[in-house]
């Protein structure tokens, strides 16, 4: 419906190696992995299957099948932190 | 190291230490040490056991990656192995074969471009201790000997 506001999640991600986080507003319903892959398209990162690229939520690694809904839990803002870990090597 | 080196590190340091700190461990970096050569203290997944000390060297901050090798202690020697992880890359006690080393870079000049090219953004020496965290979690703390 026109004019109608979403309960939309201000995301943020940030990576160390990039000199600001990316920030967008999702849908709840939205999964982590879409999240990942705008992410890296942001700073620049194109994967080749060498590195394994995934967030960090609380400590804890983040299962990218999950929704954003379902890891803010209620939460209106989610903090990401993007780490890799290179494969080859 | 040029002073432009010096200023940016002075400038990324207090992250670094913070985000150690955050897991319980820390950033030395001694008065006779030369200016780019930091000692960072990775807690080891066993509790019980000692922790991981990186020898982080800079030669040109933030352009070019550091030297990362593992010691005894803050200060000693990087040759045994039981000062290095069992991880992925982790050659002990020679080098890391990853693209955030200088080692791993001189060893593969096909990293100079594409996803594994030097990323002088944002804070790199945070990027290099974030990821030498994730890859000691991922080896639980066990040792290359």
């Amino acid at each position: 419906m026109p004019g109608t506001k979403t309960n939309t999640i201000k995301t943020t991600v940030s990576f160390a190696a990039a000199h600001q986080p990316y920030q967008h507003d999702y849908e709840p319903i939205v999964m982590l992995q879409q999240v990942l892959n705008d992410a890296l398209t942001a700073f620049a990162i194109h994967p080749d299957g060498t590195s394994r690229y995934y967030f960090l939520h609380k400590g804890n690694e983040a299962d990218l099948t999950q929704t954003l809904g379902e890891v803010a839990d209620h939460a209106h803002a989610l903090h990401l932190r993007l780490r890799t870990e290179t494969i080859s090597g | 190291m040029d002073l432009e080196s010096q200023l940016r590190l002075k400038q990324d340091v207090p992250e670094v230490g913070e985000f150690l700190s955050s897991i319980s461990g820390s950033l030395v970096h001694r008065d006779t040490d030369s200016k780019g050569l930091y000692w960072a203290a990775i807690p080891s997944a066993s509790s019980t056991s000692r922790p991981f000390i990186a020898r982080i060297a800079w030669t040109a901050y933030p352009h070019a990656a550091p030297s990362v090798l593992f010691a005894d202690e803050v200060g000693g020697a990087t040759t045994d192995p039981e000062s290095w992880p069992a991880a992925p890359g982790y050659r002990a006690p020679n080098d890391i074969c990853k693209p955030f080393t200088a080692e791993g870079q001189a060893l593969h000049s096909e990293w100079r471009t594409g996803p594994h090219a030097w990323r002088s953004a944002g804070n790199p020496f945070l990027h290099v201790v974030e990821t030498i965290c994730g890859d000691l979690a991922r080896a639980d703390g066990r040792r290359a000997a």
